[in-house]
């Protein structure tokens, strides 16, 4: 995890500075030692004389970091930044020159001290100088705009983690939520049977335990594969039927290359729930629910299919029957939307006698290479 | 030594496992003599009606006709106990409404409790809270017990000893409670007395007019009749409107 790192990105910020600042000079400094090596007399002096030029400059511009550093900190009004730039690259020309006299003039024939006073006016500093100003100016560019870009980057990557972080926790909101109905009934089926027909009451216990365990499943990160996503949801089935007992029917139909393909974990459960929920109210007895999934050429194409019609007539409930309805199935399209962004379908066909849900996932991914 | 009573039941339950269980909790008490069972309303109507039994234990999430649809068939004048596996606004429902309940599975101490309170007579412990707006109320709606929810009552007025619940779309509903116990119990964002014996609810008023003698007339939606409120009570409503 990354939160060892007091303070992501600035250590490498820094070392990205001195990499380009040595290398950057370096390559100046050689560039401009090879052409004055070309010249035909160079003396050991006059070599260093040259050379005193860009430690003066490389230390120049490390220092100009500060008060570039400050102005960006401080900065109101972005348009003045090139202007800021300006001026502060016309200043710190003008002390690199001014240091490099420091340093050479002690070194100096009397000759070139004559020469250099006699000449002494505005337009010849400006000359022996052109160089060092859009030098400091380009320098200046270049630092700021990597530095802009290193910002930019970092940004992009704080806000899309962030998104990240936020998903999770919608995803983790959206997880299957253990109805309590199912749980509180299943327990009291399981406490009848525990003298009628004690063998059942223990293989109902167990399933009981097997469904829970699953449901708590850390959820967002798991996908099954729709045979193990079946078996759980076949453990479903046996639990209400116990408890429905010859009320409840369950077909299944599936093709057996379906079976490896992968899915959010319990993404079916919402839809299993309503089919029998709804169709325990508004079909006659029994209740048949049919579970389909075939290859299809779009795709996976997954059925749920109960006998019964869309939603019974409640008036005289407290809770809302739509309310749970549509909130599970809104979570379920939540979870296929992050899990299948490129393409999933989701239809409910609400037929006079039957209710029909159907998720197409196309091009979903297979766990592992063919059987 | 005073004969203990023994109480004749009636269990109304769709599942017969959860039917079972219920009466072989039932089956331990000496009191109680299950007299019958029924897995649906229709059975459940002949059950009740030929053994006339003390008290139903009344499932409420049927399949099919649900337990209230039970109580609008016949007017059963003895004790309905309601069980539910689950079920937040029923259960919110039911202690507002100070009717009994159980939550399934049922476990034999509250079953105790439960019969405990109906030999002893008393009524199950009103939740001594405040009503919330969200809250719902069971009353008699016309001939029917229902599930009334706040946000529907317009206003309430006072009949004797009872006071009459109007409703939106127009149904009324009677319920035995004073002016008083009301004003206690509203949530009093809400609802407002206007009257010795009206109190309104503020989402629905329409218009306030001066009427004579510093009374004033206040027009309600759905209502043909606009209610007078009394000078007395114009001072405070006139705080809580603004």
């Amino acid at each position: 995890m990354e939160n060892n790192r007091v303070k992501p990105g600035i250590s490498s910020k820094n070392a990205l500075f001195w990499i380009l600042q040595c290398t950057g000079w370096c390559l100046y400094y050689l560039n401009d030692l090879y052409l004055f090596t070309g010249y035909a007399n160079y003396t050991p002096k006059s070599l260093v004389l040259f050379s005193v030029t860009f430690p003066v400059g490389f230390g120049l511009t490390v220092l100009l970091r500060y008060p570039y550093r400050h102005l960006q900190a401080r900065l109101r009004i972005v348009a003045l930044l090139p202007l800021y730039i300006l001026l502060a690259s016309v200043i710190t020309a003008i002390l690199w020159y001014i240091i490099d006299l420091l340093f050479s003039m002690p070194f100096w024939d009397q000759p070139t001290y004559d020469d250099w006073i006699k000449n002494l006016s505005f337009r010849t500093l400006v000359r022996r100088n052109y160089l060092h100003f859009p030098i400091i100016l380009l320098w200046s560019a270049f630092y700021f705009g990597i530095k802009f870009w290193w910002e930019r980057n970092e940004h992009k990557e704080l806000a899309e983690r962030a998104l990240v972080l936020a998903q999770q926790a919608r995803m983790r909101m959206l997880r299957y939520q253990l109805n309590p109905h199912f749980l509180f009934n299943s327990l009291t089926g399981i406490r009848a049977l525990v003298l009628e027909n004690p063998s059942k009451a223990r293989d109902m216990i167990a399933d009981l335990s097997e469904f829970l365990r699953y449901s708590l499943l850390p959820e967002c990160e798991t996908n099954t594969t729709l045979t193990q996503e079946l078996e759980i949801i076949s453990l479903y089935f046996d639990i209400e039927k116990t408890r429905f007992e010859e009320k409840l029917q369950v077909t299944y139909d599936i093709d057996r290359e379906a079976g490896s393909f992968q899915l959010p974990a319990l993404i079916l459960q919402p839809f299993i729930e309503n089919a029998i929920k709804y169709g325990m109210k508004t079909s006659r007895m029994p209740l048949m629910v049919h579970i389909s999934a075939q290859i299809t050429r779009n795709g996976i194409l997954i059925g749920i299919r109960n006998s019964g019609t869309w939603s019974g007539d409640d008036r005289t409930t407290v809770n809302e029957t739509c309310e749970g309805m549509g909130k599970g199935i809104e979570n379920a399209r939540m979870r296929l939307e992050n899990a299948y962004p490129a393409g999933y379908s989701l239809e409910i066909t609400k037929a006079s006698d039957h209710v029909m849900v159907q998720i197409l996932i196309s091009n979903p991914s297979r766990n592992g290479v063919s059987s | 030594m005073e004969e203990s009573k023994r109480y004749r039941v009636v269990v109304v339950e769709d599942e017969r496992l959860a039917r079972k269980d219920l009466i072989d909790i039932l089956s331990g008490f000496d009191c109680i003599e299950v007299t019958g069972e029924a897995a649906d309303v229709t059975e459940a109507v002949e059950c009740i009606r030929s053994l006339m039994p003390d008290i139903v234990f009344l499932d409420i999430q049927m399949p099919g006709e649900s337990g209230f649809d039970l109580l609008e068939k016949i007017n059963f004048p003895g004790h309905v106990v309601f069980v539910t596996a689950f079920d937040e606004y029923a259960i919110r429902a039911f202690e507002v409404n100070a009717l009994d309940y159980l939550l399934k599975p049922v476990s034999r101490q509250r079953m105790q409790l439960t019969i405990d309170r109906i030999s002893s007579g008393g009524e199950p412990e009103k939740v001594k809270k405040e009503l919330k707006y969200e809250d719902r109320l069971f009353m008699m709606v016309g001939h029917q017990m229902r599930f009334v929810k706040m946000a529907d009552i317009i206003c309430i007025q006072a009949v004797g000893d009872y006071s009459k619940v109007t409703l939106k779309g127009s149904n009324a509903g009677l319920v035995l409670k004073t002016m008083a116990e009301w004003e206690k119990r509203l949530p009093p964002g809400f609802f407002i007395r206007v009257h010795k014996s009206a109190i309104i609810n503020m989402e629905f008023v329409e218009r306030v007019d001066q009427w004579m003698n510093y009374t004033y007339r206040i027009c309600l939606k759905d209502m043909k009749e606009p209610m007078i409120m009394s000078r007395r009570y114009a001072r405070q409503v006139k705080d809580k409107l603004g």
